[in-house]
């Protein structure tokens, strides 16, 4: 094992801290004009791929946790008693329940992941997989595909409409999911792809082209479009959370980067969207434009754009339908492909033009580095997404959260995984007071000076939810790695370890 | 000066640990009606707990003890005579109630008197009299409308003398003015519509029913930026101008007395000790 800059030991490729990439570029050379495409039975289309054991299959997540088309297919592929499974998906949610089976037959052996939550992160920590997972950041996965890192065999892409010739839009059909930001790099990249999609038409908006496209699969359906909205995507009725909202939009004015033709992101979750509201109102309020809000999207970011608080949304994915429907109808609501949005080698890259980003977190400790991938228990409940991706690339990080949250403290000594390094973490804004990293004395003496804001050290927040919540007893974990957590260079940040037995509960 | 006064039921640990991070000004603990009869004394060993460990930040903390006429009366009152308590909010404020309340509380804890029975209104002038650590008084609509057999409306004909006899007591003794609570906590702007209304007939401050109540509060009482900056203008030149003799002047075609001086000198204080 060797130490990495975080003084975290890991296996090989130890990360040396945040340093600019170089940028390069990756010619995609699939050119398939065939015109018979469609079929109708995904049996016979699998069986005809003759996949053999250790193959390597992709899939998106842009039908959240209403997506059919992942469990479908590894169905179908345990059926013909393939094994040794790479199962690449841009990320996992509870719906997938099922592939926990997979993983104790041996169908699958291995993820690969940019998110994973639910039953299979359970089952990753409890050591049900046979190799170690690896968990990156959703710039990286673009990046990995289409560097040929990581050779995608077959990429199976549930598509809300497809042509016949495998044209394809995410926004159009009964199962429209908005964005397909995360499949195109599959698409673009992968040796074989097969379009699922319970729609066939010509689509208005394209997003997968044809030329990428080995063959397309009526199915009669691909997953509940409900089922996307499957995360918070309501504005926090918390006081708590609405406070921290203000904190943070107070604190965003005095970094001086709001101004006409600023960009922005932030999250899905409670608070983040309290905040997106508080930027609609503070735009209004100021009559000052910014340029672009992207990531993953809802309404509220959408009646910003309509607002004319900002000129454009940059999405990779939709969070709600009300996104959606934007997407199909706004002619400034772009659907952007994972490598546009987040890819490290990217020169146009997207997160590198953001002027701030509002992130959450699971942990963070004194040095600010965070945590979103494991839970206080140690269990897997997430990852990156893209958590790393925009730290790294906006001027401003923030991090927002309760200080203390069922009972436990966001701050802590040290956290249990790194998600994101603590170079590129630039404050915490808690209820109970706001630390700024040092690096920045600057703005840290111009908050203390000029406003009300609660400013304190990360030393002095972990004071008081010690103060509130006790010092939490240490997790007992096993030797057994099972999982990496994979930096947006493709270094190490950290590993995570089986949960010792005794602590399942 | 207080803008804001947050209920807090006390039997609420949750909220009780999240209170001092609130934007309200002031805290009740709640021990009366927002906890449930079988619950008071659970809750008031809850707050007494609460106010040994927790660190309240600058939250002006008062506790609203039940009844004198009940069983809880005594000991709510000595869970009130707390070091880190401000004061008590005195249900049913009647001159039997307050006398009651003066000879056990704290004399270094200040009374609210909750004026929420027909009694309680004719006893004003009594009640704003009887103790100086009587130093507010606050509006109870809800149990008022209920003492006087009405129905309570969104309108507030109904407890209109009670509110304007109440601000008129406050000011005639100098004592605070608090505003009954809106109890729609969805129709923030109705609530901004209402704070607008009594702050305009000279309350200075408002119950909040709700956390986010306080927020929509504290807005609606800030002092319109271009009237502060006019009563600036106004003060700055009456003061130069009563150095030389003048009494009375035009100030940008407006004639400025004392009265007018007066009244926005008070608007700047008010405005600056509410602004935190």
């Amino acid at each position: 094992m060797i130490k990495n800059s975080l003084n975290r030991f890991v296996p090989s490729h130890p990360f040396l801290g945040v340093h600019p990439i170089p940028f390069q570029t990756f010619p995609i050379l699939k050119n398939n004009t065939q015109t018979n495409k469609l079929r109708d039975n995904l049996t016979d289309v699998i069986k005809e791929l003759n996949l053999k054991d250790g193959a390597v299959i992709s899939f998106h997540h842009h039908l959240r946790n209403g997506d059919d088309v992942l469990n479908r297919v590894i169905k179908e592929i345990a059926q013909l008693d393939i094994k040794n499974i790479t199962l690449v998906a841009s990320s996992l949610f509870e719906v997938h329940h099922p592939l926990v089976h997979y993983l104790k037959d041996k169908t699958v052996t291995k993820i690969i992941t940019a998110y994973v939550s639910g039953p299979v992160a359970q089952a990753i920590s409890e050591g049900l997989c046979e190799e170690v997972c690896v968990i990156h950041s959703h710039g990286y996965r673009a990046h990995m595909i289409a560097s040929k890192e990581i050779e995608i065999d077959v990429a199976f892409i549930g598509v809300p409409t497809s042509s016949p010739l495998g044209d394809g839009s995410g926004s159009e059909g009964p199962s429209a999911c908005g964005s397909l930001g995360y499949a195109v790099v599959d698409a673009m990249h992968a040796k074989k792809v097969i379009v699922l999609s319970d729609h066939i038409a010509e689509p208005q908006h394209i997003q997968i082209k044809k030329e990428w496209v080995d063959v397309v699969v009526k199915v009669d359906r691909i997953g509940d479009p409900q089922g996307i909205v499957s995360g918070t995507t309501t504005i926090t009725k918390d006081p708590v959370g609405l406070n921290i909202a203000r904190m943070t939009l107070q604190l965003m004015e005095n970094t001086g980067l709001m101004k006409e033709g600023f960009s922005f992101q932030t999250g899905a979750g409670g608070i983040s969207l309290a905040l997106a509201k508080e930027v609609y109102d503070w735009c209004e309020h100021h009559h000052i434009q910014g340029n672009f809000i992207s990531g993953g999207i809802t309404g509220y970011q959408v009646d910003l754009l309509n607002a004319h608080h900002f000129k454009e949304i940059k999405d990779v994915q939709c969070f709600d339908l009300k996104a959606v429907e934007s997407m199909h109808h706004n002619p400034n609501h772009h659907a952007i492909s994972a490598d546009d949005y987040a890819g490290p080698t990217n020169e146009h890259n997207v997160v590198n033009q953001l002027d701030i980003v509002v992130l959450g977190a699971t942990e963070i400790d004194l040095d600010y580095n965070v945590n979103v991938t494991t839970g206080s228990d140690g269990m897997l409940i997430g990852g990156s997404g893209g958590h790393c991706d925009t730290a790294a690339g906006a001027k401003f990080t923030i991090i927002v959260s309760k200080l203390v949250s069922s009972r436990l403290s966001v701050v802590v000594d040290k956290v249990i995984t790194v998600t994101t390094p603590h170079e590129s973490i630039d404050a915490l804004v808690t209820d109970r007071g706001i630390a700024i990293h040092p690096r920045h004395q600057a703005l840290i003496q111009h908050l203390k000076e000029n406003t009300k804001l609660p400013i304190k050290t990360m030393e002095e927040l972990y004071d008081i939810a010690i103060q509130l919540t006790g010092k939490p007893e240490p997790i007992h974990f096993d030797d057994r790695i099972v999982a990496l957590s994979m930096y947006r260079d493709g270094t190490l940040l950290d590993v995570i370890r089986k949960v010792a037995s005794e602590d399942f509960g | 000066m207080n803008r804001s006064y947050l209920f807090i039921p006390a039997s609420n640990a949750g909220m009780i640990l999240s209170s001092m991070v609130l934007d309200a000004d002031a805290i009740i603990f709640d021990l009366e009606d927002g906890v449930a009869l079988n619950q008071k004394i659970s809750a008031r060993t809850l707050l007494q707990h609460s106010l040994d460990t927790l660190d309240f930040l600058d939250k002006t903390l008062y506790v609203r003890i039940n009844n004198a006429s009940s069983d809880f009366f005594l000991e709510d009152v000595i869970c009130a005579n707390h070091p880190k308590v401000h004061g008590v909010v005195l249900p049913k404020a009647e001159i039997k109630s307050l006398e009651a309340c003066l000879k056990v509380l704290d004399p270094s804890k200040t009374i609210l008197c909750l004026i929420e029975s027909a009694l309680g209104v004719i006893q004003l002038p009594q009640l704003c009299q009887m103790s100086s650590q009587v130093k507010g008084l606050l509006l109870g609509g809800e149990d008022l409308s209920a003492d006087c057999g009405v129905e309570r409306t969104q309108a507030g004909h109904e407890i209109d003398y009670a509110r304007k006899s109440l601000v008129m007591h406050a000011k005639a003794f100098k004592l605070m003015a608090i505003d009954t609570p809106f109890v729609n906590i969805e129709d923030h702007q109705g609530l901004r519509e209402e704070v607008k209304y009594v702050a305009s007939m000279g309350y200075d401050a408002k119950v909040a029913i709700n956390p986010r109540q306080v927020h929509v509060i504290h807005e609606a009482l800030k002092v319109d930026p271009l009237k502060f900056k006019e009563a600036k203008m106004i003060v700055e030149a009456f003061e130069k101008h009563r150095t030389q003799g003048i009494g009375v002047f035009n100030l940008n075609g407006k004639m400025i007395d004392e009265p007018v001086y007066l009244k926005a000198k008070h608007l700047i204080e008010k405005e600056e000790r509410r602004t935190p």
